[in-house]
């Protein structure tokens, strides 16, 4: 049974290799990406523990394209969750409940901030207040750009436990 | 990154919050390579949890859009 299936899966890749990638591509332009699919829908139709499939070829290219589907979603949530993290300050006009809720958070914000010991107070000031790189800050604080960004993420968790947010 | 490991939770699951906080300040550096970005796309399409969690960190983030003005006060004040 073994070498029947395994005999099976040697032909349907030899038939199917070339069109499944064209398929992919098609649908996904980016060549590398494509091809990373199909490698992973191969693998999956190699893992497969039930050798009676009705039709191998519609599962194989099912499950690439499911693969492309979800690589889609993946990347356009991550683009979306990407963009908001860059996304400033609004800059528009402030209610006035906004302006009070901004006057509140600006005196706890500026307590908070005593708070951190120096260089981390420095580095977040510089990132957030003056739109400093890490690399940047790096150079004006004399440390790694790692250390940058613990400074950041520390800052990050401080105010976060202070703003209660 | 250094504490990579712990992002993927393959050794001591981090807390959303935590790990939201650390994917965030991750995606403002200079240098996020796009294994990272798939990463951080696996990450959030792994729980709601992790994108309410990232979403609390890009509210706190516009929230201290407040150290702008920190900021200026003290550069005029030196």
């Amino acid at each position: 049974m073994a070498k029947v299936r395994a005999e099976l899966f040697v032909e349907l890749f030899r038939e199917q290799s070339v069109p499944l990638i064209k398929y992919l591509t098609s649908r996904f332009r980016d060549r590398e990406d494509a091809a990373e699919i199909a490698q992973e829908a191969w693998l999956r139709m190699f893992r497969l523990d039930d050798a009676d499939l009705d039709n191998p070829k519609a599962f194989l290219f099912q499950t690439a394209s499911n693969l492309a589907i979800d690589r889609v979603r993946r990347s356009s949530l991550e683009q979306r969750f990407t963009d908001a993290t860059f996304a400033d300050d609004d800059d528009g006009h402030p209610s006035a409940e906004r302006t009070v809720a901004a006057e509140e958070s600006l005196s706890v914000v500026e307590h908070a901030l005593t708070e951190l010991p120096e260089k981390c107070r420095q580095a977040f000031v510089m990132h957030r207040g003056q739109d400093m790189s890490y690399v940047e800050i790096a150079h004006a604080l004399g440390v790694s750009t790692s250390m940058v960004e613990k400074y950041i993420i520390r800052a990050l968790r401080h105010f976060r436990d202070r703003l209660d947010a | 990154m250094s504490f990579g490991h712990t992002l993927a939770g393959t050794t001591r699951p981090l807390a959303a919050d935590d790990a939201a906080v650390e994917w965030f300040a991750r995606l403002r550096s200079d240098a996020v390579d796009a294994s990272e970005r798939a990463r951080f796309a696996a990450w959030l399409a792994a729980d709601a949890r992790h994108r309410d969690a990232f979403r609390r960190i890009v509210r706190l983030w516009r929230q201290l859009a407040a150290v702008r003005a920190i900021a200026a006060s003290s550069a005029s004040a030196d």
